[in-house]
């Protein structure tokens, strides 16, 4: 009894305590704020990804491949597989105008099938909202405005299809969508690294863009320069796509890359020439076609059923498809000329490194919160010192020395909880407002920690995990109380008569 | 019949490596009821007789004598004992009054209560405890000063707050080391006024330390110390004697 009253006096009644609760705040705030961030970090990206290039992909760069469709029909007859959907990846220079000229990678892609697999249509920026982003408190954002809704309503349309109104010549033309970032850098990103929270509207300029084909041995051929309509813009969250990826019609992208349909002829005929009237050559003629060549794609990206699905398995199912595809079809390359990866599989590099440098940050800043059981054990080192002749009291009083120690056992633990609680408070608000604190430090002191071309995404995540919380704030609360265990055995250890006689 | 019985008691403390005899052989009979003053200089041995008359401390192991109640032997306790011994039987008032400066003068008196209940059976007779404590602070003239904190009271208060916290338990022996000697003479005269309130009917055994002749002539009986030793015993008490 008198532990719990001396505990609650003992508390508010020195800044001793409030020091050490505070040491402990900051320590579990500190642990709390980089594990979320860290971690949130890690599961965006997973979680992104996937849901960008689908949970499998079959590839075959630059030379890709033909029959896909008939390929994707036999993956999507299976019961483990939602969607599959084609599509060509290219890199090329894009050219918004004489100033902006940027390399990027050009997306061909069939706008339905790959909403189906990636979740396109709600990436598309440039469409009306009604209600504000948590962060927009002035409804500033553009997108609300009801004047503006047919604009925003017809860029998503035209984002939708990747094929619409041109607004020039009030004729209808292919289109492409640009990732938000892709021209960012030229102002729309400040120098220190933050992003406008509104991007310059881009939709109804013209981009042109310029591709190399290769041929059938991987020889380079003329480049190939096309303009299209930008119809819309999308925003992945991923900073690495929304500044280096372009989506265009994937027949757009095949003929670009002479990737199309067409017609088969020998090599070897002999040229028939065409002439006129008077008997001068004024043409060849075409040889005869001995066959088609069908149209190709670099890559065939494929969606489970549900999220319950291993990848692993997927993977392997998807790969006994193609087996099946490969016996059935002429077209079809080897399987072992392919590579059918998982998404992880493809960024495992990637990933791995993220998750040993979270382990390595979490292990770095775990050490440095050990210091907060040293602290508190310094702490209550010098308490006791001074609180002596209150320790001589009570075993005058009849203490026993664990009922002694107890008292401080349960002080540093009164400690613990008070900073953890305190701590997790203090991450909970610095998580849910990091990236505006981000950018106040940002416009007020120059500072900017999160680079989103080092970290992919714009913004830092701000996901608050209450399993993380607990385990942080409880692992505060033991360590304050481990850090109390010595003193408070020596505490329970000393001589009454001494303590009556400190001075 | 003798309540308390100290034979040939003594203890001996080290200073680094030189020993230093404090008690060299104390014997003393104390009767139940008895006010026992023992009056001697600084040094004398006054406290750490006191001390391990309330089982604070051990006489030396091999030459220590004993000190019994009612016949039951303190060094025969083990250490639980010896804290339920001090619990039970005594209280203690000391010269710098010892309140703890957190608590008020409630708390500080029910503290002792707290401690030898635990705490369901404070919660138990939490009520009749805090009666008693009033009670006994009114005694002492305190009433009007149960929210206060030792820091706002006077040193005359403080002595009677830790007089009260000595009592709270009802103790059969009140040990008092210098309980005036931190005060004028006035407030001490005042203070052992209250002491001798607070002995009340039962006439519970009072063991007390002092340097000064006339608060030692308060007691029943005085026995001077000096050097480790009872010089005169007994010495007829003071005002009683």
């Amino acid at each position: 009894m008198f532990q719990s009253l001396l505990t609650r006096r003992y508390l508010t009644s020195k800044v001793m305590p409030l020091l050490a609760s505070a040491a402990v705040m900051l320590s579990v705030a500190m642990e709390l704020i980089t594990w979320s961030v860290m971690g949130g970090f890690l599961e965006q990206l997973i979680q992104s990804g996937r849901t960008l290039m689908g949970d499998v992909e079959i590839s075959r760069p630059q030379r890709g491949f033909g029959d896909y469709e008939k390929l994707i029909e036999m993956l999507e007859a299976d019961e483990w597989i939602e969607a599959a959907t084609p599509t060509i990846d290219a890199y090329g220079l894009v050219k918004l105008n004489a100033q902006q000229v940027t390399t990027c990678r050009i997306k061909g892609i069939d706008p339905e099938s790959f909403d189906r697999v990636t979740g396109y249509y709600d990436t598309l920026y440039w469409k009306p909202i009604d209600t504000p982003l948590p962060r927009d408190k002035d409804r500033e954002d553009p997108r609300l405005d009801p004047e503006r809704r047919d604009t925003f309503e017809m860029t998503d349309r035209l984002g939708r299809n990747l094929y619409g109104l041109d607004i020039g010549t009030n004729s209808d033309r292919d289109q492409a969508v640009l990732g938000i970032e892709v021209f960012g850098k030229r102002g729309l990103r400040a120098e220190a690294g933050f992003v406008t929270d509104f991007p310059v509207f881009l939709p109804g300029l013209d981009v042109t863009l310029n591709v190399l084909p290769i041929d059938m041995s991987g020889g380079f051929l003329e480049p190939v320069a096309r303009k299209l309509q930008i119809a819309n813009e999308f925003s992945s969250n991923i900073f690495e796509i929304d500044s280096q990826t372009i989506y265009v019609p994937l027949p757009v992208l095949q003929n670009m890359l002479k990737m199309d349909r067409a017609e088969r002829v020998d090599p070897g005929a002999p040229v028939e020439f065409i002439f006129d009237d008077q008997g001068n050559p004024i043409g060849r003629k075409m040889p005869e076609a001995i066959g088609v060549t069908p149209a190709k794609v670099t890559s065939v990206l494929v969606r489970a059923v549900g999220d319950h699905v291993p990848l692993e398995d997927l993977r392997e199912r998807v790969a006994q498809i193609y087996e099946r595809f490969e016996q059935q079809s002429a077209e079809a390359p080897p399987l072992g000329a392919l590579d059918i990866l998982t998404w992880e599989d493809r960024n495992s590099t990637l990933i791995g490194a993220i998750k040993k440098e979270t382990g390595l940050v979490l292990f770095i800043f775990g050490i440095i919160s050990l210091t907060s059981v040293f602290l508190v054990l310094a702490i209550f080192w010098s308490m006791i010192s001074e609180r002596t002749k209150d320790i001589g009291i009570l075993r005058a009083l009849g203490a026993s020395g664990p009922g002694v120690a107890w008292l401080w056992v349960r002080y540093g633990l009164a400690i613990g909880v008070v900073g953890s609680l305190l701590g997790g408070v203090l991450a909970y608000v610095v998580i849910t407002n990091i990236n505006a604190i981000h950018e106040w430090m940002g416009s007020a002191l120059g500072i900017s920690i999160w680079d989103p071309q080092v970290y992919y995404f714009a913004r830092i995540p701000e996901d608050f995990n209450a399993t993380k919380a607990i385990i942080i704030v409880s692992a505060g609360i033991v360590s304050c109380g481990l850090g109390a265990l010595i003193p408070a055995w020596r505490a329970a250890r000393m001589d009454p008569v001494k303590a009556l006689r400190f001075e | 019949m003798s309540a308390i019985k100290v034979e040939n008691l003594h203890k001996t403390y080290k200073l680094g490596k030189v020993e230093v005899p404090v008690l060299r052989g104390v014997s003393l009979d104390i009767e139940s009821g008895q006010w026992l003053a023992i009056l001697g200089a600084s040094g004398s041995g006054k406290s750490t007789l006191l001390h391990l008359l309330g089982g604070l401390d051990r006489p030396d192991a091999k030459t220590g004598g004993s000190i019994a109640y009612d016949g039951r032997k303190l060094g025969a306790l083990s250490a639980s004992e010896r804290n339920q011994f001090r619990r039970d039987h005594v209280g203690f008032v000391f010269q710098f009054y010892h309140l703890v400066p957190e608590l008020t003068v409630l708390e500080n008196t029910l503290l002792g209560a707290m401690i030898r209940l635990g705490r369901l059976g404070y919660m138990r007779d939490s009520t009749k405890l805090r009666e008693s404590a009033k009670q006994l602070l009114d005694k002492a003239g305190l009433s009007h000063r149960l929210a206060h904190k030792p820091a706002q009271l006077s040193g005359g208060e403080r002595q009677r707050v830790a007089i009260a916290r000595a009592l709270i338990n009802d103790p059969p022996v009140l040990l008092a080391d210098e309980p005036t000697g931190n005060l004028d003479q006035k407030t001490g005269a005042e203070l052992l006024d209250v002491f001798e309130t607070m002995r009340g009917k039962t006439k519970r055994t009072i063991v007390m330390v002092t340097h000064d002749p006339n608060v030692a002539s308060r007691a029943d009986r005085v026995v001077e110390m000096a050097d480790g030793l009872i010089r005169k015993s007994p010495v007829g008490g003071g005002a009683r004697a």
